[in-house]
C-alpha cells in the first residue's frame, strides 16, 4: 500500500512537472476574488521533483485584517462569488467561526492594509477551511518544506537574495527599520516567486504535513511560524530560521480554557495561505484540529 | 491604598488559619462541621468558593489554583447549570492532577446559590454579570470572607453605595480585597505610576483613554427562552446587568486616570449614540462614548470608547503631565518621555508576569500570611462610579457632576431574586427596549 503510495505521488510529481512550462495557461498566478476590493493575489510556484515539493499557489502578501474580517465577521458568507465555484462544495455554515476578541487584537498598529496577528494556528487554518467552502478549491497553510521552498525561490543563501544582511532591509521589515510595529503588506522587494514579507513584518504559521507518520496527534504547544518578524533581528528571518509557539502566546488571556481563535501575547504572528496544484483527496486532514488551551 | 498590616513574625500557619477562621462571622463556626470551617490540624487549606461560572470565573478559579498549593475550590454558583457543568469539567480537565479539585466541589444553582457557596468558603471569588455584584459583595463581606471580584463592581448608584459601604466593613474586619482592574497589578503599570509619584513628568494636566475597538459577543435569543434568561445570557447588551460598554469595559482605562491622578473626576459632560450596533440583538447600550472628565486638580481627561468594527482600533492611556508625557498599554508599554523627546522611562514587560495570575498571587499570598493588604474595592467603586458619571452624561447630553450623580440614587432595579421576578427592562412590541437619547433622557436613567 504504501508503495503505491509512493508510486502514485511520484506519477503525479511527473504530472506536475508537465505544468512547469510557463507558456501553459494552467498553472498560472490569479486573483481570488473575495469581495469588492478585497483580494487574494495566488502565485504560482513550480513544484520540484528532486526537493520532494509538489507544485501549488501561494498568497503573494500575508493575509490582511481586511481579508481576515470577512471570515472573523462572516459577512460575505452567502455573496455572489465574481468568478467561478471550484470543485469542492462544502456547507459554509457548518465552518466554526472565530470569536470576537474583548481586545483589540492589532494592538493599535493600524488594520487597513497590515497583516492580521494573535491568530492562532487554529484560526488561521480555519479561515483556509473558510475560504475553501467560499470558493470551491482546496486552501491550507503551507508545510514547512513548502513555506522555506517558496521563501528560497531557488536561492541556496541564508535569505533569498544572498546572504547580506545589510541587504535585508530593502526586502524585509525587521527590528532595525519597522519602527517597533508592523508594516503594510507588499511595500518592500518580492523574491524570486513575486511573494512579498517572506522575511520578516510578520512570521507565518505553517502546518506539519498530515500524510506523514506522526503527524496527526501533535501536541498544542510548539508549533512552528517561519520567516521572522518586525520584533526580530536579521538572524531570525532567514529562510532557514524557525520560531516556536508556546503557552506564554496567551499569557493575557484571562479565561479558561484560553482561546481555540486569538492568542493575546503573539502581535508578531500571522499568515498566508497556500492552495496545492492537485487537492489532495483527504483534504479535511490538513485543516488544523482544535485543542483545548489550558494554558500549559 | 494598600496598606501593609505587618504581623507578628513568629506566627505559624497554624495561627494563620486560626486567624481566617476567626475573622470568618460566627455563623460559620454554627452551622458549620469543623472540618469545613478550619483545619485544626495544621494543614493549610485555603477554600475558595466561586460565584459565576462563565469563561472569567473559571479562568479565576484557576489562577487561585495557581496561585497557592493549598487552595481547594470548595463550591461553586451560578444561576444557569449548563455554564457550572462546563466550569467544573473545564477546571478539573485543566488541573486534573491538582488537590485543589480533589473533594468534588458542592454545586449550588440559583439566584440564591451564592449565599450558600460562600458559606462554606474562606474566599470569595465573585464574577458573575457586575448587576449582582454588590449583593454579592455585601454578602461575602457580612460573613467575613476575602474576596476577589471582578470589575465593574456595580452598574447603578445605589450599587456603588452598596459596594463603598461594604468596603468599609472589610476594612474593619482587614479582609483582603483585590479587584480585577489587573492593570493596576501588571508591573509596567506599576513602575510607571512609581514614577509619576517621583514627579518624572511632573503634574498631570491631561490625558486621553482610549477603548475603541470591534465589540463583543453578542448571544442571540433562543425560542424556548424567558426574557429573564434571554437578558441574563444576552447580559452584555443589558444595562442593568452590563452598564453599558463604557463601564463593562472601558473602566479599565478610565481607572487608570484615576489612579495616576489620584482621585476622581467632579464633573463630566459627553456625547455618545448607536450608529451601527443597533440590532434587536443590541438591548439599550450605546456603540460610541465621548467624555471629558474634569478632575478637582484641574486636569482634563478625554475619554473615548468605541464598539464600531472596521473603525480604528486603539486601547491605551496617555497623560499629559507639566514635564512630559507618559504613554501606557495592557500590552505592557509604559513610555515617559520629556517634551523634548527624550525617553525618560521605557518598560520592558517580555518576562513580566501575566497580570490575571499576579493579582491571584498577591491576595492569596496575602491570605497565606495572614496579612490585610488589600482594599481595592472603594478604588474600584470610584472607577466604576467615574464609568457611571460618563454614562450618564452621554445618555443625557448634560454636564453631570459627581455629586448630582452620587445623590441621584439611580437604581437600575439590579435586585432580581427569582426568575419569576420581572426584568428591570421590557422590549416593546416591535422588540426594542428602551435606549437613551441625548437631549430627552435624563441622566437618572
Amino acid at each position: 500500500m504504501i508503495r503505491f503510495n509512493l508510486l502514485s505521488v511520484f506519477i503525479l510529481v511527473l504530472t506536475c512537472l508537465s505544468f512547469f512550462d510557463p507558456t501553459e495557461n494552467k498553472f498560472t498566478s490569479y486573483d481570488i476574488q473575495l469581495s469588492g476590493p478585497d483580494s487574494i493575489q495566488m502565485q504560482s510556484i513550480p513544484g520540484s521533483a528532486h526537493e520532494g515539493v509538489d507544485s501549488f499557489w501561494m498568497s503573494a502578501h500575508e493575509i490582511t485584517w481586511d481579508l481576515y474580517e470577512h471570515f472573523l465577521f462572516r459577512d460575505i458568507d452567502y455573496a455572489p462569488l465574481n468568478q467561478e465555484f471550484g470543485p469542492l462544495s462544502m456547507d459554509i455554515d457548518a465552518i466554526s467561526s472565530a470569536t470576537t476578541p474583548y481586545v483589540d487584537m492589532s494592538f493599535g498598529m493600524g488594520k487597513d492594509g497590515y497583516p492580521v496577528i494573535n491568530v492562532t494556528q487554529y484560526a488561521a487554518s480555519t479561515f483556509c477551511r473558510w475560504l475553501t467552502a467560499k470558493t470551491g478549491h482546496f486552501y491550507r497553510l503551507p508545510t514547512d518544506d513548502e513555506w522555506e521552498f517558496a521563501c528560497r525561490a531557488g536561492s541556496e543563501s541564508k535569505y533569498c537574495f544572498g546572504n547580506s544582511a545589510r541587504e535585508l532591509k530593502e526586502y524585509a521589515w525587521f527590528t532595525n527599520n519597522a519602527n517597533q510595529k508592523y508594516q503594510p503588506v507588499g511595500l518592500k522587494k518580492p523574491n524570486r516567486y513575486g511573494l512579498y514579507d517572506m522575511h520578516g513584518n510578520v512570521a507565518e504559521w505553517v502546518v506539519d504535513d498530515p500524510t506523514k507518520p506522526n503527524k496527526q496527534k501533535l501536541p498544542l504547544y510548539p508549533r512552528t511560524v517561519r520567516g521572522g518578524s518586525w520584533k526580530d533581528d536579521s538572524k531570525s528571518l532567514t529562510c532557514s530560521a524557525r520560531t516556536l509557539s508556546s503557552k506564554e502566546w496567551k499569557k493575557h488571556d484571562p479565561q479558561l480554557p484560553k482561546s481555540l481563535w486569538w492568542h493575546t501575547d503573539a502581535p508578531f504572528v500571522g499568515f498566508r495561505i497556500v492552495r496545492p496544484y492537485q487537492a489532495p483527496e483527504n483534504y479535511e486532514d490538513w485543516w488544523v484540529k482544535p485543542i483545548k488551551d489550558f494554558g500549559f | 491604598m494598600k496598606k501593609l498590616v505587618p504581623q507578628p513574625e513568629d506566627q505559624t500557619r497554624r495561627d494563620f488559619v486560626k486567624k481566617v477562621a476567626v475573622a470568618s462571622s460566627g455563623i460559620m463556626f454554627s452551622s458549620l462541621p469543623l472540618s469545613a470551617a478550619v483545619s485544626i490540624d495544621g494543614t493549610d487549606e485555603i477554600k475558595v468558593a466561586l460565584i459565576g461560572c462563565g469563561g472569567r470565573g473559571t479562568g479565576a478559579a484557576s489562577q487561585a489554583i495557581n496561585a497557592d498549593p493549598g487552595v481547594r475550590i470548595v463550591a461553586v454558583a451560578d444561576v444557569f447549570e449548563d455554564r457550572l457543568t462546563s466550569c467544573l469539567n473545564t477546571l478539573s480537565e485543566a488541573h486534573a492532577n491538582s488537590a485543589a479539585l480533589k473533594t468534588k466541589p458542592q454545586s449550588f444553582i440559583g439566584f440564591d446559590a451564592y449565599r450558600k457557596a460562600i458559606d462554606l468558603a474562606d474566599v470569595a471569588i465573585l464574577t458573575t454579570p457586575p448587576g449582582f455584584r454588590p449583593a454579592h459583595f455585601e454578602y461575602a463581606v457580612e460573613k467575613g470572607k476575602q474576596v476577589f471580584m471582578e470589575k465593574p463592581v456595580a452598574t447603578d448608584v445605589v450599587g456603588i453605595k452598596q459596594i463603598l459601604k461594604a468596603a468599609k466593613v472589610a476594612k474593619q474586619k482587614k479582609l483582603n480585597v483585590v479587584v480585577g482592574l489587573q492593570r493596576r497589578y501588571q508591573k509596567s503599570y506599576v513602575e510607571v505610576e512609581k514614577l509619576l509619584r517621583k514627579g518624572k513628568v511632573g503634574d498631570i494636566i491631561g490625558g486621553q483613554v482610549y477603548w475603541n475597538s470591534d465589540g463583543v459577543w453578542v448571544n442571540e435569543r433562543q425560542p424556548d427562552q424567558t426574557e429573564l434568561e434571554y437578558q441574563m445570557r444576552n447580559w452584555y447588551y443589558f444595562n442593568w446587568l452590563c452598564g453599558d460598554h463604557i463601564l463593562e469595559q472601558h473602566i479599565h482605562n478610565i481607572d487608570i486616570a484615576n489612579w495616576f491622578i489620584g482621585t476622581h473626576p467632579v464633573l463630566a459632560q459627553g456625547m455618545g449614540g448607536r450608529e451601527v450596533r443597533n440590532g434587536k440583538d443590541h438591548g439599550q447600550i450605546f456603540d460610541h462614548h465621548f467624555v471629558e472628565f474634569e478632575y478637582p486638580t484641574g486636569a482634563i481627561i478625554s475619554s473615548q470608547c468605541r464598539h464600531q468594527p472596521g473603525c480604528l482600533s486603539r486601547v491605551d492611556e496617555r497623560f499629559q503631565g507639566t514635564k512630559g508625557n507618559v504613554i501606557v498599554d495592557s500590552s505592557s508599554k509604559g513610555i515617559m518621555k520629556n517634551y523634548k523627546g527624550k525617553v525618560i522611562y521605557q518598560h520592558n514587560g517580555s518576562s513580566d508576569v501575566n497580570p490575571y495570575q499576579q493579582e491571584h498571587n498577591e491576595l492569596f499570598d496575602a491570605i497565606r500570611k495572614g496579612e490585610f493588604r488589600y482594599q481595592d474595592a472603594e478604588n474600584a467603586a470610584h472607577s466604576s462610579m467615574t464609568s457611571i458619571l460618563g454614562r450618564m452624561a452621554t445618555y443625557s447630553g448634560q454636564a453631570i457632576t459627581w455629586d448630582e450623580a452620587m445623590n441621584s440614587d439611580l437604581d437600575l432595579g439590579t435586585n432580581v431574586t427569582s426568575w419569576d421576578d420581572p426584568p428591570p427592562v421590557l422590549p416593546d412590541t416591535m422588540g426594542q427596549y428602551p435606549i437613551a437619547k441625548p437631549g430627552k433622557t435624563s441622566f437618572l436613567s
